[in-house]
Parts: structure tokens; sequence; C-alpha cells
């Protein structure tokens, strides 16, 4: 089976567009988050995007002025990715676009309920904004600006859609039915979240984060086909219930990699004391197990802690943010960085990412 | 070779009816199911007909922590509680649940639309606020006064994948929203990941419930909706000369896919092969098929290849068949420039004459009518189509249900954003092919 290999990234978040933004905000370079007070309720830090004008975009598409902010978020990102990806339109065709989001057109649906509720349903339903009205629009606007006629499709499984998006567009590829996908998450919020969020005794702490992520997954043999260096090796994806200890012995069966080759593990917990608790059993764990030694070259990092919590787009948000990360040689000098994803329940996503050798 | 994919378990809840057999007994008949909805009011609406769901279906109260309550939720798990039961698949099955998988398609989360316009509704009407400055905390304070939300609650169509992965006892589960490509593309990738390996046996399921005042509203405001108020049962009609839109329905349809080993081990009755999925993208608009139908082709000879079939296999398709002028011309060129001369030996029909439009749940349910007429050898008659539309020169059944010998099928799907899938489902015959 070959190898698949990420070409190109592209990131939408508060701290600007490009993967260039997210690394200045990683180094706490980025300016601080908003402030926002939604209804009457007191202010909170929020990862506002808003509403973007991008003219490097617009001059993409021609229809650039009917999508819609949440598909926007996508769109920008995708354009990123296969810009850095170098795919010419015509090698472009037999791609394809997987996107995952946990509350998708929330916005279009209330605009339109609004509209629908002030002027009735017959002036208020406007074909304009009802066309936003489906969470698959980020990936059919994608698709029809950038010409890719591959598998198209939007993981609406919950937070870990992002991830999920990635882990099913491998098997796009293993079964040939693309040599690629674009493939990532994209989430945007509406004051409704920021309200109900003040009331979720659930809430874990991390800043409510809206954007997007997208990497694009081409196969071996289609990457040395155009020559271009990858930016990382996607290793596999693994999908798992249960703890992240567990989680982590499945990726090493799984995949085949060893903890001693892994450099960065990226856990997606909200807090720095959560980190430093994981992080310790995690030690317990290895120590049990008699190859403790193994987790001490390894960095582990709290990435939500400064970019927020992104929900379904926290999978290529994070992903993205891992490439970053990484330094000539790997991660932390090692081959391997794992990036942790929450899904719905107890079940997990572990993004493995490899260092881009390559191929002969 | 490696192990088939093979149907064991059908399931179906449409306007035509609940279970596959009385839905079955519609479909022959060439009747359609549209009427007058009551749902809501439709005074005003210039589409005021739907193919609403007759009666309640059969459904447990709870599955495990989940409540069945509303359309989605309960039209889901009694057509996966069908598919089940048809499958054999009980708490006795011998699968361990990290070998089993559920891949849903639904665009349920109008529910929270619908949950979002009451709150809106009686903010406004308790005079808190112009709507201009309607408040997202008002907004909020109804949401929770009604106990339909709890905070921060994700939309409902993730507690309907939860429940159907509770229902089935899967580890894995997941949701996919291709809009009317949407029950195909799960069903697809629940073949994927049988292929892989990665599961023994899936349930795979489409489920929408848009009859709604805001869906119908923007539907209307499209153009897309038929407008023979007049006439319900002769508004959808797919390939006619006089079709002026589409009519909403809703339901959902289910498969059990296995492994061929895995359905003979435990002595499972195969109903038929799922050969083939076939995905590509119009690249065009995002509401208007690309109008000389090549993503739609394109789906069609990938799902055929992808099955290890010729396209000279296929001797049925059951299309997508909207009864928007648009879509039935474009499918019809599609299928056209997929087949070449053997187009003209293809029987065809479409669905959506007798149960309207089910969106995420319409190519589920041309999947289990690609079932039916395999094991039953007839194919169903498109209701109302009796004068073929300029340019749909195919060789559509019409009237009166007519007996094929079927072994291939050919299954389209096609979606607003242009996501197109097409499933290529055989008759099953024992042994390598």
């Amino acid at each position: 089976m070959g190898r698949r290999f990420i070409v190109g990234a592209g990131c939408v978040t508060w701290a600007g567009l490009g993967i260039e933004a997210l690394e200045q905000a990683l180094r706490g370079e980025a300016p601080p988050f908003a402030v926002e007070s939604p209804g009457s309720g007191p202010s909170i830090d929020v990862g506002r995007v808003g509403p973007i004008k991008d003219p490097a975009s617009a001059a993409t598409y021609r229809r650039w002025g009917q999508v819609d902010t949440y598909s926007r978020y996508g769109y920008v990102a995708a354009r990123l990715a296969l810009e850095q990806s170098g795919l010419t339109l015509e090698e472009r065709e037999a791609y394809g676009v997987f996107l995952g989001t946990s509350y998708g057109c929330m916005e279009e649906n209330q605009r339109f309920d609004r509209y629908t509720i002030k002027e009735g349903v017959l002036k208020g339903a406007s074909p304009l904004v009802f066309k936003g009205t489906v969470d698959n629009a980020p990936a059919g606007w994608i698709a029809v600006a950038f010409k890719l006629r591959g598998p198209n499709a939007t993981f609406v499984s919950g937070d870990g859609a992002g991830a999920e998006s990635m882990w099913s567009g491998l098997r796009q590829i293993e079964a040939m039915r693309a040599p690629g996908l674009l493939c990532g998450g994209v989430e945007r919020f509406v004051d409704l979240h920021l309200v109900l969020r003040e009331r979720d005794p659930d809430w874990q702490g991390a800043t409510l984060s809206e954007g997007s992520g997208v990497v694009l997954v081409e196969d071996e043999a289609a990457m040395r086909a155009r020559d271009v260096t990858p930016l990382a090796e996607l290793v596999g994806v693994v999908r798992h219930r249960g703890s992240i200890t567990e989680g982590l012995q499945a990726v090493g069966v799984r995949l085949g990699l060893r903890l001693e080759d892994v450099g960065l593990v990226s856990l997606a917990t909200p807090t720095l004391e959560r980190l430093a608790e994981e992080r310790a059993e995690l030690e317990q764990s290895a120590k049990e197990g008699g190859h403790g030694a193994a987790l001490e070259g390894i960095e582990f990092v709290a990435d939500k802690v400064t970019l927020g919590e992104f929900h379904g787009a926290w999978g290529g948000v994070a992903v993205c943010a891992a490439l970053t990360r990484r330094e000539p040689g790997g991660w932390n000098g090692r081959k391997y960085a794992l990036v942790h994803v929450r899904g719905e329940g107890d079940e997990s996503f572990y993004v493995a990412l490899g260092e881009p050798v390559k191929p002969e | 070779m490696s192990d088939r994919i093979v149907i064991t378990g059908i399931g179906i809840v449409t306007a035509a009816g609940v279970g596959v057999d009385q839905c079955w007994e519609t479909f022959l008949s060439g009747r359609s199911a549209v009427a007058r909805y009551d749902l809501f009011g439709p005074e005003g609406m210039a589409s005021q007909m739907a193919a609403q769901v007759p009666q309640w279906p059969e459904a447990p109260d709870k599955v495990g922590p989940y409540d069945v309550v509303g359309r989605p939720m309960t039209f889901a798990v009694a057509a996966a509680t069908e598919a089940m039961e048809c499958a054999g698949i009980d708490e006795s099955l011998d699968i361990a649940p990290g070998r089993r998988v559920v891949v849903a398609a639904g665009g349920f989360d109008d529910q929270m639309n619908l949950v979002l316009a009451s709150a809106m509704d009686k903010s406004t009407a308790a005079g808190e606020a112009s709507f201009e400055e309607l408040h997202a905390d008002q907004v909020a304070e109804h949401l929770l006064d009604d106990g339909v939300l709890a905070p921060m609650e994700r939309y409902s169509q993730v507690e309907v994948m939860q429940a159907l992965g509770h229902l089935f006892g899967a580890h894995q589960a997941m949701l996919v929203s291709t809009a009317c490509a949407g029950g195909p593309t799960a069903i697809g990738d629940a073949v994927t990941l049988l292929r892989n390996g990665e599961a023994d046996v899936a349930l795979a399921m489409g489920v929408d419930t848009l009859i709604t005042r805001e869906m119908m509203g923007g539907f209307c405001n499209l153009t897309a909706m038929s407008t023979r108020n007049d006439d319900p049962a002769r508004a959808s009609r797919p390939f006619d000369a006089d079709r002026d839109g589409f009519v909403m329905g809703e339901g959902a349809a289910a498969l059990i896919l296995e492994l061929e080993s895995v359905a003979k081990a435990r002595g499972a009755t195969v109903l038929a092969e799922l050969a083939g999925v076939g995905y590509s993208s119009d690249a065009y608009g995002l509401t208007a098929p690309e109008p000389e139908g090549e993503g739609m082709a394109l789906s069609m000879t990938r799902a055929v290849e992808d099955g290890g079939m010729e396209l000279t296999d296929i001797t049925y398709v059951n299309a997508h068949g909207t009864s928007t002028p648009a879509n039935d011309i474009a499918e019809t060129r599609a299928i056209r420039r997929a087949f070449g001369a053997h187009a003209d030996d293809l029987v065809v029909s479409a669905s959506k004459g007798a149960i309207g439009h089910l969106i995420h749940g319409a190519g589920a349910v041309g999947a289990v009518v690609a079932v039916q007429t395999i094991v039953s050898g007839q194919a169903h008659p498109t209701a109302n189509l009796e004068n073929p539309g300029p340019g749909c020169d195919l060789d559509f059944v019409v009237g009166e249900p007519r007996p094929v010998e079927v072994d291939g099928v050919l299954v389209n799907a096609f979606g607003f954003g242009g996501q197109n899938t097409t499933l290529a489902i055989r008759r099953y015959a024992a042994g390598a092919r």
C-alpha cells in the first residue's frame, strides 16, 4: 500500500489567514482574543474571525460574493492549501473535498429564520440565504470554485468531524477513488453558542474559537509525479474509544509506530492543568509498561489553551498547528507527531504525522 | 478474491407506507402518496403539498439513554429496526461492538432550526424585544424554558447518530451530510470500511424530515418545487413533460451490509450484493445541476468500475428523477453519456413520483428499491409519468410494473452542492464471479 502525504495546508483563525498566523499565535505573538458581550450576558473572550473579505479568494471565483461566512472559512483555508500544493487546474480535477463540522451552517439557519419570522416565509425565505443553510455548503463551494470533481462529503458527527474527514479521506485515496483530497474542518459560531456556553456545566474551559483548518492529502504516486516537496507524511488516522493512554497504545499497534520515535503529542486538552494530569497518567502507564524512558523525549502540548476550542474544525486546525511545530529532522528530533482530537462520547481520533522524507 | 459486500437487511419509512412490504406495494401500484400537508398551515405557500408519512411507525420509547422522540429519530430508529430484524440481527449477534459500524446521512439539524424559530417567535410574541433587538440570551431562555435543549447541546443529528450506534451495538458511528446524495454516500462509506476489513457488519442509512415552514419556503423561493396544488397526487412526475418541480417527502431507509463470509457464517439470507460506489462532484453550481450531466455520468461510470462490472451488466437504473425540469433532463443526458448505446437497453424508473424527495433519505430509498427489484423481478412504474418530456428519451417504466430479469442496478443520488453518488447493486450469486 502506498503512502500519503500532506502537500498543502491552510487555515483561518482569529490570529489571521494561513498557518504563518497560526504559528505566530502559538508563539504568543498574535493579538489577544476578542471580547464580546452576547445578549445581555457578561463579557467573554472569543476567538472570533468574523466576516472575511479576502481579495485573493475573491479573485479566484466570480460568485465569491454569494459565499456565506461559514463557507468562506473553509474556502479560504482550502485555497491556501491548494496554492501551497502547486496543483494545476488540469491536475486537480480528480481530487475531492472531505470536510467536517460540528455546528455547520447555524448562522445561515438563524439568519434565514430571522428573515422568515420578520417578513413571513413568502417574502423572507431568500434563496440567496437559503443556499447557505446546508452543512455541506463549504465543500460544495470549494468543489465548484476550484473544479474538484472527485469525492465530496461533509461529516457532521460532532467535535471529531474534522479528524474524521481525514480518516475517511485516506480511505478514499486507498480505494483509488481520488489521488488526493482536501480534508479538514470548519466552524462558525453565533451569539447563541456563546450564551449557551455560559450555562454549560460541562464546559471544559477553552475559549470558543471559530475558523477552519484544511490540508491537501495526496497519494505518494501522484505527489511524485508532480515532483513536489511534502509538508509531512500522513501516516494514518486511528479512531479509538477509551482513555488517551489506551488510544496511544492503539496507535502504536495499528500504525506500527514506536513511542521512542514520537517527538510531539498534541492533546485536545483545554487547560494546562488537565494537560499535566493527562501527561502524568501517560507517564504512570508507560512506567508500568516498562517503557517510561520513551516518553522523556516527547513534547506534550495543548494547543487549545492558546488557540481556543474549535469544535468540529479542531482536527484541521490542530494538524496545521502540528505542522508549524515541525523543524528540520522532525519534531524534537524524532520522526513522528501525534495529534489527538476528541470526538463524541469517549471516542478520540489520533492523526499520525511523519517526517516528510521525500520518496526516492 | 476479497470478501464481497452483501445486503442482508432492508427497512424503510416513507409516505408510501411504514415497512418494506407496504412501501413496495405502493410503488408497484403506481400511486402517488403526495397530498396537502398538515404539519403546518400551508396557506400562501407556493407549494402546499408533500409526501408526509401517514402513520407513526412503531419504535421503542428509548434506545439506551436516548429518547426516541421527534420525526427524525423515530423514523430512523423504525427503519433501522426493520432492517436489523430483516437481517436477523438482535442482541444475540456474536460480533464485537468494535467490528460493527453505523454510517448515517441526515440534514435533520432542521429540528434545531425549528426549535430556534419557535423560540424567536416566542421572544417576539412576548414583547421582549423588537425583532431587530432580539438578543441571543432571550432566545436561549425560551429554549431552556421549553426544556428542549440542555445547555450547549449539540444538534439533534448527533443524538440520532449516537442512538443508532447504541441500537446497533456499534462502537463506531458516523454521520455525513451531502444533501440529496447523502444516503448513498453513507452506504458507500460503510462499504469502504467493510472492504478495508475495519468492520464486519454495518448499518447504513439516510433520513430526513424537512416538511417544515422554513424548508418549504426556501425551496419554494428557489422555484424548485411543484405548484400543482390543485392536484397533489399528480404533482411529483419525474421525467414527465408536465413536471414543474419536486415535492418534498420525508422518511428513512436503512440497509444492513456485511462481509459475505460473515453473512454466510451466521446463516443470514443474502438479498443482493453491494458491488460498487461512485462519487463525483459537478464542480458547476451549488444549487443547479451541470446541464450536460458530466458529473452525474462520472459517478455512474465510477460505480460500475468500482464494482468490477461492465456497463452492459447494468439493466435497471433507479434514477434520482426529482421531477424538476433541470435535473431530469441532465440525468437523462448523463445516463446516455455514461452508457452510450447501452442506454437504450436500460429499464429506468424513479421513486419520487410516489414519495416525493426525501433529500438525505432519497438515495437510501433507491437502494431498498434496487434490492426489491432484484428480488421480486419487477421494476416499479414511475408514478405520474404519462408523457416523457422533451429530451427524456429513456425506456421508463410507465403505468404498470414491468417484469425484469435484473443482474445489475444503479441507484443515482445527486445533491445540492453538486455532490453525486451512485451505487452499483447486483444480484447475489454465491461463489466467485
